[in-house]
């Protein structure tokens, strides 16, 4: 019994900025016969169509209807927020998960660990006195998200130093705020220079000491025993230097985090003051550590080198391998081909499949 | 403004219509169009298909074969693909189709679907 079976597959591809489509079909044939000849399916009238619109919308007007359902939710979300900030139950919800990414960084420092706690406790106290007020507080409560994390950014650009090697960063920073911004930086970085702490001061005061003695000790040396020790002099000096400035890049990596942690601390304090809806506060704060946080994140490019390095050593290898063909004109297929018992075979095949096909062809014209 | 914008979206919605083309494969096996091992046949429009073997159709483009537009491509569109086939031995025996869509950027889409045949007992 022979089946006529039909092969249907649709595939969709949506709007897209494509110029042109290129479409093929393909058949891959395959059967449990071991011999060679024709035992795979027949197959016929392949088919592929395209179903297309024939007007389809402009662009930019599907864009401006797009942006109009936009603005539609907007407004929705803004009055689902207002209503939302009624509830205090989610709120709670949203101070766990910021609390267990503190832990994994306090793991690494533990004083770190012991601020952000007293900060928390602080945070903690103040939401149940806050809570009640959280009505009387309009400043932030109607604000969307985003405004909540520019302004977190500004917050975070105030106090904190600004990153040393971001090349594309800055460029944003450069396209959207042309020139205010990197001047109030500039202007900010020696405030909070002379604000430091008192140990700050010191190991400043140290750097530069030691740059003076490194440089006194070098000027007396050149001018009193230049003719007696001029290669011992030079030697030492340059290791000095190194030795130098391998310490001084350490007390700045200190100092830096250090400047961190403090400028943490004044920004926690501002948003106390600025911010006193206790959600908007939150979010503030958790968005302000986790950036502070990521900036903190040690580098495992130090890790990424190879173990060993790899070395030829059997260069000159012997060609034992013989590439002479014996028997280039004999091969299974050909010998099957002139094979009288498989042309016969296949012939009667050829012969079956006609036929088949001439029954097949004779039910649809029975069937009409 | 956007009561405007909204009623042209409508009415371009009210007069879109779906438009399907012609069968854009050749049904011809040997007018050159088709590439690939299969090379035994019932006529030149029925394929005898040994284990192992394929064939393969060119490339078929949508705007200089089918004659869409570019507003028309990059609005989306739906491939419908189909074929015969029949099995007529006692092995089991499979047919697998491919079909692949190559965007101008390089981007490819393929759909495989395998068709498998028991043997008829012949």
């Amino acid at each position: 019994m022979i089946l006529l079976a039909v092969g249907i597959d649709t595939l969709s591809i949506s709007r897209n900025t494509e110029t042109d489509y290129n479409l093929n079909v393909r058949y891959d044939f395959s059967d449990t016969s071991t011999s060679s000849g024709h035992w795979s399916v027949d197959l016929k009238e392949p088919s592929l169509t395209v179903t297309y619109e024939s007007k389809p919308l402009d662009y930019s007007i599907q864009e401006e209807i797009e942006n109009i359902f936009e603005d539609l939710n907007i407004e929705e979300d803004i009055n689902l927020e207002q209503e939302v900030i009624f509830l205090p139950e989610p709120e709670l919800i949203d101070m766990k998960a910021p609390e267990e990414n503190f832990e994994m960084v306090a793991m690494e420092e533990p004083e770190f660990k012991q601020e952000f706690f007293e900060e928390e406790i602080v945070m903690e106290m103040k939401e149940e006195v806050v809570k009640d007020n959280s009505m009387d507080t309009p400043m932030f409560a109607s604000m969307p998200e985003e405004e909540i994390i520019e302004e977190t950014n500004e917050l975070i650009s105030s106090f904190l130093p600004p990153p040393e090697e971001e090349p594309a960063m800055e460029e944003e920073m450069v396209d959207e705020e042309p020139t205010m911004k990197e001047e109030e930086m500039i202007e900010e970085e020696p405030k909070e220079m002379a604000s430091a702490p008192a140990e700050e001061r010191e190991e400043v005061i140290e750097e530069s000491t030691t740059e003076e003695e490194s440089k006194e000790m070098a000027q007396p040396n050149n001018e009193s025993k230049e003719k007696i020790k001029e290669k011992k002099s030079t030697s030492k000096v340059a290791k000095k230097s190194t030795v130098q400035s391998k310490k001084l890049a350490k007390q700045k990596d200190i100092q830096q985090k250090k400047a961190i942690r403090d400028n943490l601390v004044k920004v926690m304090d501002k948003v106390d003051k600025d911010i006193k809806d206790i959600s908007k506060n939150l979010q503030i704060k958790n968005i302000i550590k986790l950036d502070a946080m990521m900036s903190e994140q040690a580098s495992l490019d130090s890790y990424d080198i190879p173990f060993y390095k790899s070395k030829d050593i059997y260069m000159d290898q012997l060609q034992i391998e013989d590439m002479r063909q014996l028997y280039t004109d004999v091969s299974l297929n050909n010998y099957i081909a002139n094979d009288p018992v498989v042309i016969m075979e296949s012939k009667l095949r050829d012969i079956e499949t006609k036929k088949q096909l001439l029954i097949i062809e004779l039910e649809a014209l029975k069937n009409g | 403004m956007k009561w405007l914008i909204t009623f042209l979206f409508l009415f371009t919605l009210v007069n879109a219509e779906e438009v399907t083309t012609n069968n854009l494969l050749d049904q011809n096996f040997d007018n050159g169009s088709w590439s690939g091992t299969a090379d035994g046949r019932h006529g030149s429009t029925v394929i005898a298909a040994e284990n192992g073997e394929y064939i393969q159709s060119d490339n078929v483009s949508l705007s200089n074969d089918a004659n869409l537009t570019e507003a028309q491509i990059q609005d989306g569109y739906t491939t419908t693909h189909s074929f015969k086939y029949w099995h007529w031995n006692n092995y089991d025996s499979t047919v697998q189709s491919t079909v692949t869509i190559t965007g101008s950027d390089g981007e490819t889409t393929t759909q495989i679907r395998k068709y498998d045949s028991t043997g008829c007992g012949y």
